[in-house]
C-alpha cells in the first residue's frame, strides 16, 4: 500500500513538471521564421515579441510602441501554422483606433503580416488575439526601412 | 497506511509549492533587506523606439560613420556606481547599434566588450548570451543576424530586470540608449543638416514624454530615478516649443493586400511640424551637457 502511495505522488509529480515543460511558450523558432519575412524587402530588424496566450487562458497580448512617420514598418508573425491560421493581429493608434488588421473579413483570410507606411509619429498599440486555433504561442517582429 | 498518507501528502505539498513559486516572486515585498523593489510598468517602457531606428535612417540618408560620435571604451572604468553602469550600458548598446548598421565589425566588438562589462558589473550578464553575439560577428555577409541576436539580447536583460523587480535599471539603460540616439542624429544633424534628420529629432518629442510620464511616476522610488527626471529638465525645457501637428483629412486609409501582406497607407495624414534651427541648437546643447553627464 505503501508502495502504491509513492508511485501515485510520484507519477502526479512528474506530470505537474511535465505539464509545466509543455506550458512554456518558447519563440525563438518563431522568432527566427519572423526576421526571415524581413530580408527580401530589406527591412531592418527593430523589435520581437513574444505572442503566449496562455494555452488559451488569455484572449489578447497586448504591446505599444512609437512608429515614426516617414519609415515603413513589417510586422511580421508566426504562431506554427505554415499560414499563420488562428493569430490575428491589430494595429491601434493612439486613441485606439483600429489601423489596420492582418484578418480580412471579407476573405476570412489570416495574413503573416502587415505593412505600415507611417505618416504619423506616435504610440501605437500591436494587439494580437487567438481565433479557432489551439496554437496560442508564436511571435512577431518589427522591421523598418526608410519610405 | 497512516505513514503513507502523511508521504503522499509531503509529496502533493511539494508539487504545489513547484507550481506556486512563480506567484511568491511576483507578490515580493516592496522592500527586501536592503533592496528597494523598483517595478515599473515595462509594456510602457518598451514603447520607446528602438534607437537602431536612428542609425538606421543615418545611413539610408547618406550620413558616413563617425567614430567620434560614439562612447570610447576606454571610459568604462569611470563607472563605479550601478547608476552609471546601467546609463553608460544603453549608451554602448545604442552605439553597436550604430557601428553595426554601418558595418564597423571592429567597434561593434569594442561596444560588446564594453557591454559584457558592465552586464557583469550589474549582474546581469547571465541574459546575455555572448556566445551567440560572437557566432553572429563571424557571420560577415549576415549583418542582420548581429542586429537580431544583440537586440534580443538587450531585450532579455530588460524582461530579467523586470522579472527581478529592478525596473529602475531598466529605465536607465533604456534612457541611456535614447540619449545616446539623440546625440547621434543631433550631431549629425548639425554637421549635415538633413530634414528627413530633423523630423527626426523633432518626433523624438513623443518619446521624451513617454520617458517623462514613466520617470514622474517613479521617481520617488530612489534618489537616482529622481536624479534621472531633474537631468531631463533641461531637454525638456528646449522641446518645449518644438510642435508636430498631424492632420486627418476625410479620405479613408489606404488599405490592401499583397500576397499574404496586408498594406496600409497613412496617405490621408498630414503633418506639420514647428521646428526652428534655434530650437535645434537648445536641444543640441541640452542633450550635449546631459551626455557628459553620463558618459564623463
Amino acid at each position: 500500500m505503501k508502495k502504491i502511495g509513492y508511485v501515485f505522488a510520484m507519477i502526479v509529480a512528474l506530470f505537474a513538471v511535465t505539464n509545466n515543460v509543455v506550458a512554456q511558450c518558447d519563440v525563438t523558432s518563431y522568432t527566427s521564421k519572423c526576421v526571415e519575412k524581413l530580408k527580401p524587402q530589406s527591412y531592418r530588424f527593430v523589435k520581437s515579441y513574444k505572442v503566449d496566450f496562455q494555452k488559451g487562458k488569455v484572449n489578447d497580448v497586448e504591446y505599444s510602441y512609437v512608429f515614426s512617420r516617414g519609415s515603413t514598418y513589417l510586422i511580421t508573425l508566426s504562431n506554427g501554422d505554415a499560414k499563420t491560421q488562428g493569430l490575428r493581429f491589430t494595429l491601434l493608434d493612439t486613441d485606439k483606433k483600429a489601423v489596420v488588421s492582418s484578418y480580412i473579413d471579407e476573405t476570412k483570410t489570416f495574413n503573416s503580416a502587415v505593412q505600415l507606411k507611417c505618416q504619423r509619429t506616435g504610440v501605437y498599440y500591436l494587439r494580437y488575439s487567438h481565433d479557432k486555433t489551439s496554437n496560442y504561442c508564436g511571435a512577431s517582429v518589427i522591421g523598418m526601412k526608410r519610405q | 497506511m497512516i505513514f503513507s498518507i502523511k508521504k503522499i501528502l509531503v509529496s502533493f505539498s511539494l508539487v504545489f509549492l513547484l507550481f506556486s513559486c512563480k506567484e511568491e516572486v511576483k507578490d515580493k515585498p516592496k522592500v527586501e533587506g536592503n533592496k528597494v523593489v523598483v517595478k515599473i510598468d515595462f509594456k510602457a517602457l518598451e514603447a520607446v523606439p528602438n534607437p537602431i531606428e536612428i542609425a538606421s535612417l543615418m545611413k539610408d540618408i547618406g550620413i558616413a560613420y563617425d567614430q567620434n560620435y560614439i562612447n570610447h571604451v576606454d571610459n568604462i572604468s569611470k563607472y563605479d556606481t550601478d547608476f552609471k553602469k546601467a546609463l553608460n550600458l544603453g549608451i554602448y548598446s545604442t552605439d553597436l547599434g550604430y557601428a553595426n548598421i554601418y558595418d564597423q565589425s571592429q567597434e561593434s566588438i569594442n561596444c560588446i566588450t564594453a557591454i559584457r562589462e558592465l552586464s557583469q558589473g550589474l549582474k546581469i550578464d547571465s541574459y546575455f548570451d555572448f556566445d551567440n553575439v560572437k557566432k553572429a560577428i563571424d557571420q560577415r555577409d549576415n549583418p542582420q543576424e548581429l542586429l537580431k541576436v544583440t537586440l534580443t539580447n538587450l531585450q532579455k536583460i530588460n524582461e530579467g530586470l523586470d522579472e527581478e523587480d529592478r525596473g529602475d535599471v531598466t529605465l536607465f539603460i533604456i534612457t541611456g540608449g535614447w540619449i545616446e540616439a539623440l546625440h547621434l542624429s543631433c550631431t549629425a544633424a548639425k554637421a549635415k543638416g538633413k530634414t528627413e534628420l530633423l523630423d527626426k529629432i523633432a518626433d523624438q518629442k513623443i518619446a521624451l514624454k513617454q520617458l517623462i510620464d514613466i520617470l514622474d511616476k517613479n521617481k520617488d522610488k530612489n534618489t537616482h530615478l529622481a536624479q534621472l527626471r531633474t537631468d531631463l529638465d533641461e531637454i525638456v525645457a528646449a522641446y518645449a516649443p518644438v510642435n508636430v501637428e498631424s492632420i486627418e483629412k476625410d479620405k479613408p486609409v489606404a488599405t490592401k493586400q499583397v500576397g499574404d501582406e496586408v498594406v496600409v497607407d497613412q496617405k490621408n495624414i498630414e503633418t506639420k511640424v514647428n521646428f526652428t534651427p534655434e530650437d535645434l541648437n537648445k536641444i543640441i546643447a541640452a542633450v550635449d551637457k546631459m551626455r557628459a553627464k553620463i558618459i564623463g
